[in-house]
Order: C-alpha cells, then structure tokens, then sequence
C-alpha cells in the first residue's frame, strides 16, 4: 500500500513564525489574543490572535517585494520552513510534477476597505488592491512562484474546511495518480474586517480568550496564520535522506445539506466523514489515540461535534481544540492543526485544551484538560465549515 | 473503469439550456451596470447579464429569497441538470463547483453597508453569503446533495483544477456521480477592477465580463464524452468564442458548445 508521508511543514500562527517557536510556546508558555491593529475598527475589545511579528524576508527576499495578500505570504514563508524540513530546494521542485493544494477563504476576496469605500463614496480608488486580488491567489501564486510548468494549482474554498480538504485532495492525488511526484497542500487565511465584524454581527464572537467545550464558552476569537505540508510517497522521501514519521493515513469530506452556516444538529456529515478516513486504514474507532477537534468555542459547533464525539467513541477518548492557542484561523484551521497533530504525535504528548474550566452538560465531555501522553499510531482531525461544510484527516505516526 | 460526461447544460443571457451558449452574441444581448467614478463620473459598463427567470419554474421566491445571484445561478444549474436524477442518487453525489469571483459582489455588499450605515448595521445574512462555497449549502439543502463537495477558485486555472479534480474523485471512487459547475456573478466593482486592466469595449465580445455559468453531469455509465478525452475533444474543435464574453475558464463553454453540436445517440 502507498503510504503518504508529510516530508516536511512549515506554520505561522499567534505561537510564533516557525515550527519550533509554535511548539515551544503551545507546551510551556502559550500567547493570547489581543486588541485587532491591522485594520479599522470600533470593535477592538473583540481579540484577534495575530501573528507576533512581521514577516521580513521569503527565500532571501523581502516580503513587501511578493506585494501580496498576508494570507499569501505566509503561505509562501511556510512553504520556505517547509521545504527546507523535507531537504527539498527550488532546482529539484522544477522537474517534478506537483500538486499545489492550498485552502483559503480572504485570500481569494478583494476585502480592502479603503479600497471599497473609496469607490463607493464615488471616488476613484487606485486599482492596486484589485491587481493584488487577482495576483495573491495562494496555489497560482506559489505555482508561479515555482517557476514550474508541471505545478497543478488547486485553491480550495471551503470555508473553514478549505485548508483540510486542500492537504485531502493532496492526500488522494498522491495515492491514485501516479504522476503526482509530491505535494505542496495545506492552507493561509487572515482577519479582515469583514470577518471580524460578520462573526461579531453573528454574535459568536467572545471579548475574551475562547474558551473551547468550556460551559461558559461565548463565541470564537479569529487568529491569522498558516500551514504548509509536503506530502509525498515514503520511497521518495526516503531516496532524499529523510525519514518521515508521520503519514496522512485517510480523508472524508461531506455535506450537510442542513443550513447556511449551522451545522447539522446531529452532525451527519461529520460523521460521514471520520468513517469515511478510517475507511483507508481499515482501522476501528478505538484504535485513534486523540481527536484534534474543529471545537471553534461556539455554542453550537462544540455541542454537534461532542454528540458526535459522545456518538462513535469509546468513552474516555481524548480530544481537544487548539483554538485557544491560534483562535479560528478559518480556511487555514485545518493546515495548522495538522501540523499540530503530528507535533502531538512526534513529541508523543497531547497539547491541553486552553480555556476549559467547567464541562458543559449539553456535551457531557472533558477535553484534554492538562498534557496527556501519546499511547497509539493514530489521531484524527475534524474540520466544519459554513454552507455544510465537514472534512476528516487521519494521522498515523510510525517509529 | 471509464467515466464521463453524461449531460450537460449552460446559462447565459439567452437563459437555460443545452444551447445557451450555441449562438453569436450580438449586441442586444449586452447589459449594463452603472459605476460612478471621479474619473468615468456616471458610467454605464457592459457586461452580460445571466437570465435566471426560469428559478421561479423551480422554487417560489420566498425559498430562494436569501440567496445572492451567484448562489441562484448555481441552483438553476443544478436543478435542471439533476431534474430527472432520484433523491438516492442525489445523497451522495459530489459536487464540483468551480468559480473565479465566488462570493465578490456579496463580499462587496457587506462591506459597503459597514461604510455607509456603520459596523453596527453589518447583516449576519449578508456574512454567511461572503464565503465561495455559500451555493452548495443551498444544493444540499434544495437538491438533497449530500456527498463530498468542493469549491474550486483558480481564475485562468479553474477548469483545468476542477477537471482534475473531477478525475481523481472518480478514479478513486469517492464518488459515483458528480455534478461539476462553473459560475460567476459579475459586478460593478469588479467590472470598474477590470476596466482599469483590460479595455471593456462594446464592440469587442471578447472584452465583455461573462455572468452565468454551465454544468456538468459526471459519472460511469451512458456517458457522451470519456473524460480523459475532454483535453483532445477541445483540441479538435473548432473555436466557438464570439459565443461567449470574457470569462476565465473559456474551455468550459466550448465544451457545452461543441457537446451539443455533436449528434447524442
């Protein structure tokens, strides 16, 4: 059997700029969110994790250079990370075939606000920003980037599911095509104020630092951030020196079909979609050692999630949200918390879930309260999204 | 195992059907949208406009009443493709739909009520419409489509991802069926965006922003056209492209053209 292996990842989020600054601060001193400051707002005691500081300089270049969305360039900083963790250089990448999968939502809408209101107020607004829409495109902007002819861009919008569907379909198209060398997958988004304010306007937006499946959680805090992975067949790897640890080992993604942005009560197509990960491992539901929850510290998600949870596992699983260390980075959730999971996995200890105090009796389930220790090969993450949106990955670790 | 496309069908400004794109644009069919610019001062740009009266064959307007035109198109597509497909074969059909603006004008509405009324008065419903997959709550929802689904925007790539991806859903049997979409709603900003980098010119189709869409009925049995051949089926085709205006996936209207000019036995 082909066994897909991540060869090398690279993030950004509010823990820092890089894998090692990230793993460093989620075990011993997580950062929170704090006052929005990169765009114009009345709702600044609604928190944003932002990343925390600028990013300089991508492949020796200077990042205002790319003069592209944020979104975009941390996408290419983490391929950069990423590259260099799976030993990979420009020259190799432009005789391979690659797949470009990358999720986002605010990469791919034009949400400059000085822009629109420029042109709303009848004004002339300089062009600029919709060039910058048009060019920050996140998987034809990394293709063009890599200068390669053989690159196969795809730019996932599934809203919160973008970025797990992005490493799934990278997932599948190492296994079913053989002419897919690697992978580049993964996902980017940042926090405008059109997001901001909808979740604010929606009223699951908390003042305070979200606090996932916790009773008293009152809405989610968006984040900015980042995820890239390498994915490719093992014997590649291997042929490059590297020894990879940690495989993709299945995906699902389903629809709802229930409602705008609720999910379904019941949590049908998440469902659908853990059995339909499991499905390529052949593995039973108690084989998973932890559950990487979408667990966004809504009313709403956390309660369908842990029926679900409550639903197909054995009691006593052990799952958490890491929310509370990026916030909801939206279409780049999935990416983050995958590179997450493998974190957990190769460090073979559970980050704890921030910000949960008391258990919610509607969900009748305690998160991974303080670090908790890797005892299996497996770990899934969820993912769920507005318009129905649901996707599953499975993680396997081998030693 | 082969797969392919079993049927087909578009919407333009001459409405729904196999043929909506099988015709000469003329003039008449040009619509246009008002801009108000220091530069253009009141200006009226062309572009032409997708006719979705047929939705209220479909649905009453009170059900479809929150949905933007990009999500209506999407539905009148689809409902009309599927109009003969039962509920079971519905429940786990994928859908592809792939798109170049997506959400832009709801994007643009919300933004704007921010700046003309104040944060305070930015619309929920308005929100849940700014994400680019927002059409395929109301397929679910509507349709009955339940299966895997994806949203797919790659401006000039946007066919070529979507057929791609189409492919490996079907290759790896994800799937049996999918229902692969390309649409678009053009707006005023995005149509004064573009009139800063391209020339809309009345008299040059080809200049023309293209609102509608097509669809795609994918699946194993009683296909028309293997979809390992769509590459060198387009190849060996002539070029259809006074039929269409400006749009970034051009090769998905002349497939819907040049399928319904072959004789489907």
């Amino acid at each position: 059997m082909t066994e897909i292996a991540i060869s090398g990842y690279g993030v950004i989020c509010a823990q820092g700029l890089n894998y090692e600054e990230c793993k460093k601060n989620i075990y011993n001193s997580p950062k929170g969110p704090l006052k929005p400051k990169r765009f114009e707002t009345p709702n600044i005691d609604f928190p944003i994790f932002d990343i925390p500081k600028e990013i300089d300089f991508i492949f020796s270049k200077p990042s205002k250079e790319f003069n592209v969305f944020l979104s975009t360039l941390m996408a290419l900083k983490c391929l950069e990370e990423a590259m260099e963790k799976a030993k990979l250089n420009l020259n190799y990448l432009k005789n391979k075939n690659i797949l470009v999968s990358i999720g986002t939502t605010i990469a791919i809408t034009l949400n400059d606000f000085n822009f629109h209101k420029e042109y709303i107020l009848g004004k002339s607004p300089e062009n600029k920003p919709f060039e910058r829409f048009l060019k920050s495109n996140p998987s034809n902007f990394i293709s063009n980037f890599l200068n390669n002819l053989n690159c196969k861009p795809i730019t996932v919008a599934t809203a919160c599911a973008s970025s797990s569907d992005a490493i799934g379909i990278a997932y599948l198209a190492l296994k079913e095509d053989e002419k897919i060398d690697l992978a580049i997958c993964g996902g980017a988004d940042e926090v405008s104020q059109v997001n901001h304010q909808g979740f604010i306007s929606m009223k699951i937006y908390s003042k305070n630092p979200c606090k996932p499946f916790d009773k008293k959680r009152d809405g989610l805090n968006l984040g900015n951030g980042a995820g890239i992975l390498i994915l490719e067949r093992e014997e590649n790897a291997i042929k490059r020196g590297i020894k990879p640890d940690i495989f993709v080992a299945g995906y699902g993604s389903y629809q709802d079909g229930f409602h705008f942005t609720h999910p379904h009560p019941e949590g049908k197509g998440l469902e659908k979609s853990i059995l339909k990960a499991l499905s390529f491992k052949k593995i039973s539901l108690n084989e998973i050692d932890f559950i990487n929850a979408h667990g966004t510290a809504t009313p709403e998600n956390d309660i369908t999630e842990g029926k679900v949870i409550k639903r197909l596992f054995p009691e006593g699983i052990k799952f958490l949200s890491t929310k509370g260390y990026t916030g909801h980075t939206l279409g780049a959730a999935g990416a983050i918390e995958a590179i997450f999971v493998a974190m957990a996995l190769k460090e073979e200890k559970i980050m704890k879930n921030i910000g949960f105090d008391e258990m919610d009796p509607e969900i009748g389930l305690i998160p991974v309260i303080k670090e908790e220790k890797v005892e299996k090969r497996f770990a899934l993450s969820n993912s769920l999204g507005f318009a129905g949106a649901n996707s599953a990955l499975l993680f396997e670790r081998k030693r | 195992m082969e797969y392919g496309i079993i049927d087909f069908v578009g919407l333009s400004s001459k409405g729904l059907g196999k043929d909506a794109f099988s015709f000469k644009l003329k003039k008449e069919d040009i619509s246009f949208m008002e801009i108000k610019s220091e530069i253009f001062g009141k200006k009226s740009l062309p572009f032409f406009k997708a006719n979705i009266d047929k939705l209220k064959e479909f649905y009453s307007l009170k059900d479809i009443r929150r949905l933007d035109k990009y999500a209506r198109i999407v539905l009148l597509l689809s409902s009309e493709i599927l109009k003969n497909i039962n509920q079971n074969e519905k429940e786990d059909m994928a859908v592809i739909l792939g798109t170049s603006y997506g959400s832009f004008k709801t994007n643009c509405d919300f933004l704007d009520t921010i700046i003309l009324q104040g944060f305070e008065y930015a619309s929920p419903m308005l929100f849940t419409g700014t994400v680019h997959n927002s059409p395929l709550a109301p397929l679910g929802i509507f349709q009955g489509l339940r299966g895997t689904s994806y949203c797919i925007s790659n401006f000039e790539k946007t066919f070529s991802s979507s057929l791609y991806l189409a492919d490996l859903l079907l290759s790896s049997m994800v799937c049996e069926k999918i229902l692969l979409i390309f649409a678009d709603e053009i707006s005023d900003l995005l149509l004064y965006g573009f009139s800063n980098i391209l020339k809309i010119d009345e008299d040059n189709i080809r200049t023309i922003p293209q609102e509608g869409g097509c669809a795609f009925l994918l699946g194993f049995e009683n296909f028309i056209l293997p979809l390992k051949k769509i590459n060198d089926f387009l190849k060996e085709r002539q070029k259809n492209m006074e039929n269409y205006g400006f749009t970034y996936y051009p090769e998905a209207f002349e497939l819907l053209i040049n399928l319904n000019k072959i004789d489907i036995k």
